[in-house]
């Protein structure tokens, strides 16, 4: 879960909130493979808050992991006991299959009533500002939640290219279905019959089936992603952060480029060469005269 | 009867996938039994694991029949508990059994289907191609596997299926595609608190049952779980919750008290 700072009716200490002013709570974590069936993955918690750390001392809150499994049903929160600031929570990868996300928080362990803290953000909050009260699970900080692959995938995990596929519909119109772990890109029967003999006649024509089947095909699919759609669970949205993390595209990088454009860079610039190779196969492409 | 566990090998999902429509619809709309399983004995596509099951056929007549859902759930629970959710998550596994051991109930199930969108939903209840979640409970042997899954109730002595057998009393297949795809049901105690208060909602003749009990159940929990883990709730505090909020929310069908 994304836990989203601008829904909380109370403030909350986080590096993506101002409701805070003056302190700070982050984590580091590391993974650590300890046999094939167990994984650990080590919390270490920093807070820099005395109001939060006098709730944490008198146990009315604490720190936790809450872990999730992205496209799987496994889903256990972690809280840390007594008065510590490190966990070490083993995992047997086999039980979560796939990604996992990870939120890291501080929460109330029980009713809190009247919450007042001195480092409420005065723009926002007056000087005798306090939360009326809060119920036992009440986030009170949390960090940006965390991504990691972690369990066996039944398969191996899909490169770009093996992230589509192309297949055959009964309808009328071309249509991109974004809704399984893979992506497929369904053509009218007859269309698809065509595509597959020409997509092994030559290198030069399965090209330009590149350029002008599956490059739009991506380059829509990258727009619905821009758009903000949420494709977190699916193994293919998997494959394409990770291509997308090795060209070096960051969040607001790729948010501002041309869907089109970062479909190329993808595919490895298909159009550079697809027509020449297709008309030099037929030996109709001559550069200087032409 | 011991039987085999089954999954299909990836290249030929991949394959059965990719070419669902142009070669495979066909077999499953017009219920062509002898080529499916011809296909599905082939050992290229099929594997057998060494894992035995005590197979019991599933009843495929009267299917809208609650009473053969619950007794068709029971069955797959009994022959198949022992799996792990990350196994009773594989497509692998389902597109197997589905059309080997469980071929007949999936066919009739199929057969059924109105003609309305009926190749759409031959796929959808045949492979998984509505994302991970929503698809378990889609097709049509595995959604009874994760209602089992998640609705049978260890602290009922008396009857752990009285949830399991209010929740599919009436028309529950889109309940379950709505309701289970949720994040917070993986926590098995939350699940059971929602179902439990929609059940007590009904029978204190506060509502009547409808979709939206548990699309909108589902709401309400999303919306808490934005700011307080879930998971330190008690199945009661999460029934609690449902129960103080439910018939506030729209299109519920709340019966007024008789004046």
């Amino acid at each position: 879960m994304k836990l989203q700072a601008d829904l909380f009716p109370y403030p909350v200490l986080s590096s993506v909130t101002d409701d805070y002013i003056g302190s700070s709570f982050s984590t580091k974590w590391r993974e650590k493979k300890v046999s094939s069936d167990q994984l650990n993955l080590e919390v270490a918690f920093t807070l820099d808050d005395s109001g939060l750390r006098n709730l944490i001392k008198n146990k009315r809150a604490v720190y936790a992991v809450h872990v999730e499994g992205i496209s799987s049903s496994y889903r256990k929160l972690f809280p840390v006991e007594g008065n510590k600031d490190k966990i070490i929570i083993s995992i047997d990868p086999s039980e979560v299959g796939g990604d996992i996300e990870m939120n890291m928080v501080i929460m109330a362990c029980k009713e809190i009533g009247s919450y007042q803290n001195k480092n409420f953000n005065p723009e926002f909050y007056d000087s005798d500002y306090k939360v009326a009260s809060l119920d036992k699970g009440d986030i009170l900080a949390f960090c940006p939640y965390e991504k990691l692959t972690l369990g066996v995938s039944n398969k191996d995990k899909p490169s770009v290219e093996s992230m589509m596929r192309v297949s055959a519909t009964k309808g009328k119109f071309m249509v991109v279905d974004t809704d399984g772990d893979v992506i497929y890109i369904r053509l009218p029967e007859q269309t698809h019959k065509l595509y597959k003999l020409l997509s092994k006649s030559s290198k030069g024509q399965e090209q330009l089936l590149m350029v002008t089947i599956v490059l739009p095909a991506l380059s829509h699919v990258i727009s619905e992603v821009q758009r903000g759609e949420d494709f977190e669970d699916k193994e293919w949205y998997s494959a394409l952060q990770d291509k997308l993390k090795k060209l070096n595209y960051g969040e607001e990088s790729f948010m501002q480029e041309d869907a089109m454009k970062i479909a190329q860079v993808l595919l490895g610039c298909p159009l550079d060469n697809a027509f020449e190779m297709f008309y030099n196969e037929r030996g109709e492409f001559d550069e200087g005269k032409n | 009867m011991k039987e085999r566990i089954k999954y299909v090998s990836d290249t030929f999902l991949d394959q059965f996938k990719v070419d669902f429509e142009e070669e495979y619809l066909e077999l499953y709309k017009l219920g062509n039994k002898k080529e499916i399983e011809r296909i599905f004995s082939n050992p290229q596509n099929v594997i057998e694991t060494d894992t035995f099951f005590d197979f019991k056929p599933l009843i495929s007549n009267n299917t809208a029949d609650s009473t053969v859902t619950i007794e068709n759930i029971k069955s797959i629970w009994s022959s198949l508990s022992f799996l792990a959710p990350v196994e009773a998550e594989s497509e692998k596994l389902w597109v197997a059994m589905e059309s080997t051991y469980y071929l007949d109930y999936h066919l009739k199930q199929l057969a059924e289907l109105g003609p309305q969108r009926k190749d759409t939903s031959i796929m959808s209840r045949t492979i998984f191609n509505n994302g991970q979640k929503r698809s378990l409970f889609i097709n049509n042997i595995s959604i009874l596997w994760w209602i089992a899954y998640y609705l049978i109730d260890d602290d009922n002595s008396n009857d752990k299926f009285h949830l399991v057998e209010y929740f599919v009393n009436n028309s529950y297949r889109g309940n379950a595609v709505a309701f289970f795809s949720s994040n917070f049901v993986a926590n098995k105690k939350l699940a059971l608190g929602v179902v439990e208060a929609i059940k007590e909602l009904t029978e204190e003749h506060k509502m009547i049952e409808n979709r939206y009990s548990y699309s909108n159940a589902n709401k309400i929990l999303n919306q808490v779980g934005g700011v307080r883990m879930l998971d330190l709730l008690t199945r009661d505090e999460a029934k609690a919750i449902i129960k103080n909020n439910l018939l506030d929310t729209e299109h519920i069908r709340v019966l007024k008290k008789a004046i």
